[in-house]
């Protein structure tokens, strides 16, 4: 089980904190896009319900891909 | 009654899968509501306040961003970083769910006029099927919010009692995964019940 | 009881691993605990329900309204069959096929548990806690009539409440649960329009609080006192609702189905009853969801090494099939039932079209459940008897593949077919004729399996004894069940034949004749397992003939009063009905009485059978490789499967009986 080994290393705390300015810089990203959608949204106010689902689902995507990290699931990788 | 313990990682995966599962289930049961509310509402729907929805929407979702970066930041060891954003997070939820109350619920609540400058709902449950449907749909999902609440305050507890580590902080990713969601079901219920169709009167 | 396994054969009931009798009676975490549980808990739902199927098929012995005349206002016939309905999917059919996949699905996957056994220890008690506010239906808003009943419950409140405080103080778990269910009832048949619900409704709150304060301070029975603490919290809840009844006593008589406008009105067709019948429903989903979620994790994360998928055996793709069902169709029950809930009690509007809802959305949104459902009862029966065929007729299953295959065939088309339900209810021609093609396309996945297990038994050594003979019985009447569904399917036959007894026919084929068939076969064939001791053989074989000669004859002549016309649902019919009627009416007692020596066999086994060894049918699947009744982590180590569940005839040797150790005795483990 290599995982297990490689889990085992904790890293160190310079690396860590790398790792997290990292991830929060992407969290930021996605939070501006899911804004940017948003306001396209209430922008569309009126507009046909297809294309309102449309926004929906991307913004839907976005969150369970980056924010909800659905590839934890089965990739049995820690995020 | 297990006899041997489970390896931590193998019982995160369990975790997980269960949880997502959970959500499956979640999704389902709102996509009811969801039917309801175009089988009944077709293209129209009732004026609801346009400023207080976004502020609302925005609300949330910076309140998503900050669960996010909580969630994070305690996977990496900051603790600080950690409790800061679980408060914001907390905050703002707390904040969407008055909105809520106030700026949709008013009538129910018996508030008249303005809030802040903003005018408070005046539908109420009884009014045909636009009350129902708002009143089933910001219910369901407010109650969702009041307990994504509390499981924020029991892992900001948990967090600062060091309960929470680098390795094993499954409760804070759960309660993030959680939070996310309840996010994610606005995403849709806010075109459903403030953008789509065109405004009807409902008296 | 245990501990002496080896001094000579053992006297009374043989329990599983160091369990204790009083294990069964509380919250237990053990999967095969929470099995016998269920299975208990949903035989006596059966009892209940077939007893109330005796007083339908007595009423229509006459064409006359008789039982009007001895129970008061002529609502009582509706409530009879809604609660049969109930009843039987609900309480029995359901969790039976649950009961069986907690026991036997860990073993088969090799598991020693759940992967999450405290939830499936929720999940039980929450099927026991919806049980019991389904069944106070009848009681509800009573005593203003009756003073008996009235003292009755007083009496059942004030008892139950002594002997749940008494056994939290003294932490006896049983004496928690019996003060528990009998407090609950006592709560419900109080329950009416009176003031008094308030009242209540403040008692089980600071009750509640006491449980978890008296919960958290002793370690033993905490988890339990938590779930009494939960129980009494929803009850207050339900008294919290009462408290805007309507005042009309009786149980839901709306249908199974619970159709608006009528389940929604406010009249003396849906009694209060109808409200308790919808959050019983609701809290008997979540039941089910919690369940289902525990199974697939199961099947996906606790699987023994080599056992691959392709390797499991097939009852557990059928459990498997039925999860995705549950997750998909059950929480739409929920959320159609919250909505129903809230126009009954709160005066809004979603399903009365008089008020501008929708009737048709509530049909829709309930079959998209209820037709899954239909599924989620038969699939796991499938599995039990695609498990018996191969191992009594000591061949390959034929076609594994293809039966696995077909189980998520018909899980995916499932979901598609609703629609068939509501064909006179209006839509759009196109949508009747692609809900036709797709309800005729389900035939094909189901006919794959009846010719893969007729292709099973073709040629193989065939033991015949009860569990085979259900099983064959289960291949016969599932036929008729199936071919008079394609028939139901075609629009044009459905319209001449909708809600009529041809449809009542169609459906107790496929779930009498089918899954209660198998679930009868499947108890005699685990029965070894569960048990450690030997059914009776003669005794299992006049229940068969019994019971297939009594449901032939209540059931095959409800297809001819269908076809001449009799409308289902009535208590009172045309005299010409009459003869066909009595003939129904003596099958249906008939079938009654041939469960009695099923229940006889059962427990008179239980106590005095033969000793069972580990593997008596020579089965090549895990369960079979393990001790009867199985040790409490079902394995004494983890196992490793190198074949698949039905490699007869391959050069395997399955472990024969005399090679296994009758029993294995397992040290009791220690306190707490």
């Amino acid at each position: 089980m290599s995982e297990e080994q490689h889990e085992t290393v904790t890293p160190d705390a310079e690396t860590l904190a790398a790792r997290l300015q990292e991830k929060l810089t992407q969290g930021i990203y996605v939070f501006l896009g899911l804004a940017a959608l948003t306001l396209l949204e209430a922008g569309l106010v009126g507009s046909s319900t297809i294309v309102m689902m449309l926004v929906g689902i991307a913004k839907a995507a976005l969150i369970i891909n980056y924010f909800m990290h659905i590839s934890s699931v089965w990739s049995e990788d820690d995020h | 009654m297990s006899s041997h313990a489970i390896p931590l990682k193998e019982a995160t995966i369990r975790n997980r899968q269960g949880l997502w599962l959970f959500f499956l289930t979640e999704v389902f049961l709102f996509g009811s509501f969801f039917v309801l509310r175009f089988s009944l509402w077709g293209d129209t729907r009732p004026e609801l306040e346009q400023t207080a929805g976004l502020i609302a929407t925005f609300v949330l979702l910076v309140s998503s961003l900050a669960m996010n970066r909580a969630e994070v930041a305690i996977a990496h060891g900051d603790k600080t970083k950690f409790r800061n954003n679980i408060l914001v997070t907390f905050v703002l939820g707390a904040i969407f769910l008055g909105m809520i109350l106030v700026y949709e619920w008013g009538a129910l609540l018996g508030l008249h006029g303005e809030v802040l400058g903003i005018p408070v709902g005046h539908i109420l449950p009884g009014d045909g099927v636009y009350g129902s449907v708002l009143y089933l749909m910001t219910g369901a999902h407010a109650l969702h919010v009041l307990g994504g609440l509390v499981f924020i305050a029991i892992t900001l507890f948990k967090g600062m009692r060091g309960d929470l580590t680098v390795k094993d902080h499954f409760f804070a990713e759960a309660c993030a995964l959680y939070w996310h969601f309840v996010d994610l079901v606005w995403v849709f219920f806010y075109p459903a019940l403030y953008l789509i169709g065109h405004v009807v009167d409902i008296h | 009881m245990s501990a002496h396994a080896h001094d000579g054969p053992r006297k009374g009931m043989i329990l599983h691993g160091g369990t204790k009798l009083s294990d069964y009676f509380i919250f237990n975490t053990d999967h095969k605990v929470i099995g016998i549980q269920y299975f208990i808990t949903s035989v006596f739902f059966f009892m209940i329900g077939g007893a109330l199927a005796m007083l339908i098929r007595a009423e229509l012995l006459t064409p006359n309204s008789d039982l009007g005349n001895y129970l008061g206002d002529g609502y009582e016939y509706n409530s009879l069959f809604t609660m049969h309905g109930s009843v039987m999917i609900f309480l029995w059919v359901i969790p039976i096929l649950a009961a069986f996949a907690n026991y036997l699905l860990p073993i088969q996957v090799g598991a020693d548990d759940m992967a999450f056994p405290k939830l499936n220890a929720t999940s039980y008690w929450t099927y026991f806690l919806g049980s019991v506010v389904m069944m106070a239906a009848f009681f509800v808003g009573r005593p203003a009539e009756q003073p008996l009943l009235w003292n009755i419950a007083v009496a059942l409140v004030a008892i139950g409440t002594i002997m749940m405080l008494f056994g939290t103080f003294r932490v006896v778990g049983w004496m928690q649960m019996v003060g528990i269910s009998l407090l609950s009832m006592g709560v419900f048949i109080l329950w009416g329009p009176t003031a008094a619900a308030g009242n209540i409704t403040i008692l089980l709150t600071v009750l509640t609080v006491l449980m978890f304060v008296i919960g958290g301070r002793f370690g033993t029975e905490r988890t339990s006192a938590y779930v009494l603490g939960c129980s009494l919290l929803i009850l207050a809840l339900c008294n919290l609702l009462g408290g805007a009844s309507l005042g009309i006593p009786g149980a839901a008589a709306g249908g199974w189905t619970a159709y608006p406008p009528l389940s929604a009105s406010q009249t003396a067709n849906a009694p209060d009853g109808q409200t308790l019948w919808i959050i019983a429903v609701y809290i008997l989903g979540m039941a089910s969801q919690l369940g289902a979620i525990n199974m697939i994790v199961t099947v996906a994360r606790m699987r023994a090494p080599g056992l691959t998928m392709g390797r499991l055996p097939l009852f557990v793709w059928t459990v498997l099939a039925q999860s995705i069902l549950v997750i998909g169709g059950t929480p739409v029950l929920g959320g159609t039932g919250l909505a129903l809930l809230f126009e009954r009690l709160y005066g809004m509007t979603f399903f009365t079209p008089a008020d501008g809802g929708s009737a048709l959305t509530y049909q829709h949104l309930f079959w998209f459940y209820s037709h899954p459902a239909v599924y989620i009862m038969v699939l796991p029966a499938m599995g039990l008897i695609s498990e018996i065929f191969p191992i009594l007729s000591k061949k390959p299953v034929f076609g594994y593949k293809a039966i696995a295959g077909s189980s998520m065939g018909i899980t995916f088309f499932g979901f598609l077919v609703w629609g068939h339900h509501m064909f006179t209810s209006g839509m759009s021609p196109w949508l009747l004729m692609s809900f036709m093609l797709g309800s005729m396309a389900i035939g094909v996945p189901t006919g794959i399996k009846i010719f893969n297990w007729i292709a099973t038994l073709w040629g193989g050594k065939i033991t015949i004894n009860s569990p085979m003979l259900f099983a064959l019985g289960f291949l016969a009447m599932f036929v008729i069940g199936g071919v008079s569904g394609i028939m139901l399917a075609a629009v044009p036959f459905d319209l001449h034949v909708h809600d009529t007894y041809f449809v009542v026919a169609h459906f107790h084929y496929v779930l009498f004749g089918g899954t209660v068939f198998g679930v009868y076969g499947a108890t005699y064939f685990w029965f070894p397992k569960v048990t450690g001791r030997m059914y009776n053989e003669p005794l299992g074989i006049i229940h068969w003939v019994l019971n297939f000669v009594g449901f032939n004859l209540a059931f095959l002549p409800m297809h001819w009063l269908g076809m001449m016309g009799m409308a289902r649902r009535i208590g009172v019919y045309p005299e010409e009905f009459q003869y066909v009627n009595q003939l129904s009416s003596f099958g249906a007692f008939l079938l009654g009485i041939a469960a009695v020596p099923w229940l006889i066999n059962l427990v008179w086994s239980a106590y005095r059978g033969k000793e069972a060894v580990g593997n008596p049918w020579g089965g090549l699947s895990l369960e079979w490789q393990t001790s009867s009744p199985p040790p409490i982590e079902n394995f004494p180590e983890v196992p490793t499967v190198t074949h698949g569940p039905y490699d007869y005839g391959k050069g395997i040797k399955p472990p024969i009986v005399e090679e296994l150790p009758a029993f294995q005795p397992i040290p009791a483990p220690a306190a707490d």
